[in-house]
């Protein structure tokens, strides 16, 4: 797997950092050749708080210029451009927000009407050239999809968009074939962004979205890092980045596959201050080497496509066989997986598996809290010398995961010997919602505090600087509406406590379809005129055609023989 | 007090050749050394595969990009150490006499003299040269060690080489007979900066080695 990571916001971009660091020496004055990271993966960083990527170190200039750079999310937005004025008349929504002030519902608002307002595409559309969603657009054409490899086929690109320029980007095909002729480019995109409810939250649903629009079976994971508990650095309250929490995970995992990611990594920071006393440059690095065995090219000699990016995708998707009524099926609906990851290391270049896997799952190796029995998978992805039956022997003993479902991936190791095992879904413990260190427990708290804080801050949420009252409405109808998020969650926390999964059933929307019905009543007019007249159409064939067939000989025959029988 | 550590006079009359077979024996053993490295992964992996693999697979498999800077400098590195070696046997008619660079009197006494030399050494070695660094793709080098390789080998050859252009430069100046210690100082210089170049270049095949022992 190679992926184009994607940082988005501050702690995305801090641990975008770990994962670009170079693999190279630093010549100072000169470099010979393309930056090099662990595994070959290439990233881009994505900041809306220009001020904040400005005079960075690690990511200084602008992707088109400088690599591992940076991408201002809302730079094609000029700020006297239509579209913005639009939005800002019409819904109070900023579109050069900067950071959009963690709050969650802010970005997913933004891009839903970018979705649904048949006006605002026109408009967008006449400005930027074709293109209806000009941020998704810009993130994609501009910042991600020249990396991958995606950018071989010029075919699939919208119309209405360039291909990228700048400095960078020339000839970067050309450089990016290996000698056997295989391709350098990403084969997948790995979000990282923090589940706080700022631009990191908001940008991995609209940009997948617009990714899918292009090429459905793409192969995108992310990783949301679940911010620790207390009030954080820029005072927002746990109550408030718990609600951006929510609603973060609550639309990652409930977009049916080829709509949305395929994947959700979580990670749990308060477990890494608590290991690394709040060392966010150590707790980074933890993430970081964690991943590595997913990333580590060097795979066993024979097996080196086995866990390339389509192959992952399709075995995380490998939910339709679970007859288990655990299973991450909702009706007929498959929602991404929620995956978990362990981690161990050691020096050296083996071990005993079954040690390598008991310690993965202790209470120091997990990266989220988990149940590993309860799991309905496991991915485990080794580097160093294992055998791939002890391995999964060892998981099926300590997890009780059948041997079928539990898929090994082993890389070659040297000085080091580790691995990584994703479990997928390891929760649904009846009671766990009470018990310290299980995945009820955390999340069941998330959904509490998220909860608590829609019911105490209405004022806050509803009756933000700026907002319209068309805004207004539809947020208190998402928040505070029947079937509205406040029911959802609510209706989420049972479920935990009952051991019941999925963790959400129903995609929510602030505007939903109503609002789109509300938005083009001149199309929908239009459009069951064009039905009416459609069905009268087709009303008259199916006569003629039944008319046709009652005076042929043959049936008058036929219905003869069936009277005197 | 440096210059009673550094004369190894008591090793005469037969210290150059048993220094060049020093500097030979060291790179002959990291090229065992790395052999052997390949061969302890590939009984490491045959015992945990579970299936039939061509040791050319394994080798394929193994390899990892180091980064262009890397490559660059090494293989400067690798240039550099072989013209390092030829400068400082074959410069000066007291230690290779039949092999001497002076015996090419046009050559010798042309502005150019010494950097046609350095240029024709790395033509005659330029297949090793170019080939050996090769081998460091199938080992995982630590940043700190291709930190060290990259900034410390540069800088010791550059001081031998100086050395040895110095006293290739000087002759027939001085005194350079063989107990002399004034002459044997900057040669042993040149010497063991050298033998600390080519220790440093080798030092990823030999913590490779010792690693895969374990």
């Amino acid at each position: 797997m190679r992926p184009c990571i994607v940082g988005i916001g501050g702690a995305g971009g801090n641990v975008l950092m770990k994962f670009l660091q170079s693999q190279d020496v630093n010549l100072v004055i000169h470099s010979f050749g393309e930056h090099l990271a662990y595994g070959d993966v290439k990233g881009i960083w994505l900041e809306s708080a220009s001020q904040d990527a400005q005079g960075h170190d690690f990511f200084s200039g602008a992707i088109e210029e400088r690599y591992p750079g940076h991408l201002i999310c809302h730079d094609q937005i000029h700020p006297d451009s239509a579209t913005k004025s639009y939005v800002e008349k019409k819904y109070g929504y900023d579109l050069k927000s900067q950071g959009f002030d963690r709050r969650a519902e802010y970005l997913k608002g933004v891009f839903e009407i970018f979705d649904l307002d048949s006006n605002l595409k026109k408009i967008a559309s006449e400005e930027f050239n074709g293109e209806e969603n000009p941020i998704p657009s810009y993130i994609w054409r501009r910042g991600v999809r020249p990396f991958t490899t995606l950018a071989e086929d010029k075919s699939k690109i919208k119309s209405g968009m360039s291909e990228a320029p700048g400095t960078l980007f020339n000839g970067l095909l050309k450089k990016n074939v290996g000698k056997n002729g295989h391709s350098k480019l990403c084969d997948s995109i790995l979000f990282i962004a923090s589940l706080g409810g700022g631009t990191g939250t908001g940008f991995i649903n609209p940009v997948t979205a617009y990714v899918r629009s292009e090429e459905l079976a793409f192969p995108i994971f992310a990783m949301g890092i679940l911010t620790e508990k207390g009030t954080d650095a820029r005072h927002a309250t746990e109550g408030q980045r718990d609600l951006g929490a929510a609603i973060a995970m609550y639309d990652l995992l409930t977009k049916p596959a080829g709509t949305g990611i395929d994947g959700l990594v979580l990670v749990d920071n308060q477990i890494l201050s608590e290991r690394f006393s709040g060392n966010y440059p150590a707790m980074d690095g933890a993430i970081y080497s964690a991943m590595k065995p997913l990333l580590d090219l060097r795979n066993y000699p024979g097996a080196e496509l086995q866990d390339d990016a389509p192959a992952l995708r399709r075995v995380f998707w490998e939910a339709e066989v679970d007859k288990s009524p655990q299973a991450n099926v909702n009706g007929n609906v498959l929602y991404p997986p929620l995956l978990v990851p362990c981690y161990y290391a050691q020096k050296g270049s083996g071990g005993r598996e079954l040690t390598m896997v008991e310690r993965a799952f202790s209470g120091r190796g997990r990266l989220f809290p988990c149940n590993p029995r309860k799991a309905e998978r496991a991915y485990v992805f080794t580097r160093g010398f294992f055998q791939a039956q002890a391995l999964t022997d060892a998981v099926r003993a300590t997890t009780g995961i059948s041997a079928d479902k539990i898929k090994i991936y082993r890389k070659l190791g040297d000085s080091i010997s580790d691995i990584l095992i994703l479990l997928r879904n390891p929760f649904g413990t009846a009671g766990d919602h009470m018990k310290p260190g299980t995945f009820e427990k955390r999340v069941h708290d998330v959904l509490v505090e998220a909860t608590k804080y829609i019911e105490e801050n209405q004022t806050n949420i509803i009756e933000y600087l700026g907002y319209s009252s068309i805004t207004k409405e539809h947020l208190r109808k998402y928040f505070y509406g029947e079937q509205g998020l406040r029911d959802e969650l609510k209706r989420a926390q049972e479920r935990l406590k009952r051991g019941e999964k999925p963790l959400f059933t129903k995609p929510l929307r602030i505007f939903g379809d109503q609002f789109k019905a509300e938005a083009e009543p001149a199309v929908r007019e239009k459009d069951t005129g064009a039905a009416s007249q459609d069905q009268a159409a087709i009303e008259g064939l199916v006569r003629s055609e039944l008319k046709r067939l009652l005076d042929s000989e043959e049936c008058k025959a036929r219905i003869k023989e069936l009277l005197e029988s | 007090m440096i210059l009673e550590i550094l004369d190894i006079s008591p090793l005469l009359p037969r210290k150059y050749e048993i220094s060049l077979i020093a500097l030979l024996a060291i790179m002959v053993g990291g090229w065992i050394m790395h052999l052997m490295y390949l061969k302890q992964i590939e009984n490491k992996v045959r015992k945990t595969a579970g299936s039939e693999f061509k040791t050319r697979e394994l080798k394929n498999s193994l390899q990892l990009p180091q980064g262009s800077n890397f490559n660059t400098l090494v293989l400067a590195a690798w240039s550099l150490f072989f013209v390092d070696l030829a400068f400082l046997y074959i410069l000066t008619p007291q230690i290779s006499p039949q092999w001497n660079y002076l015996g090419l009197a046009q050559v010798a006494s042309s502005d150019f003299g010494l950097a046609m030399l350095g240029v024709g050494v790395i033509l005659v070695s330029g297949l090793l040269a170019f080939n050996i660094p090769r081998i460091y793709r199938y080992y995982l080098i630590p940043r700190s060690l291709k930190r060290s390789m990259i900034y410390m080998t540069p800088l010791l050859l550059v001081i031998s080489l100086y050395l040895s252009s110095y006293l290739g430069t000087i002759f027939p100046q001085g005194d350079y007979s063989l107990g002399n210690t004034a002459y044997l100082t900057p040669w042993n210089l040149a010497y063991i900066t050298l033998f600390a170049a080519l220790i440093l270049l080798i030092l990823p095949v030999v913590a490779g080695f010792m690693e895969g022992s374990k």
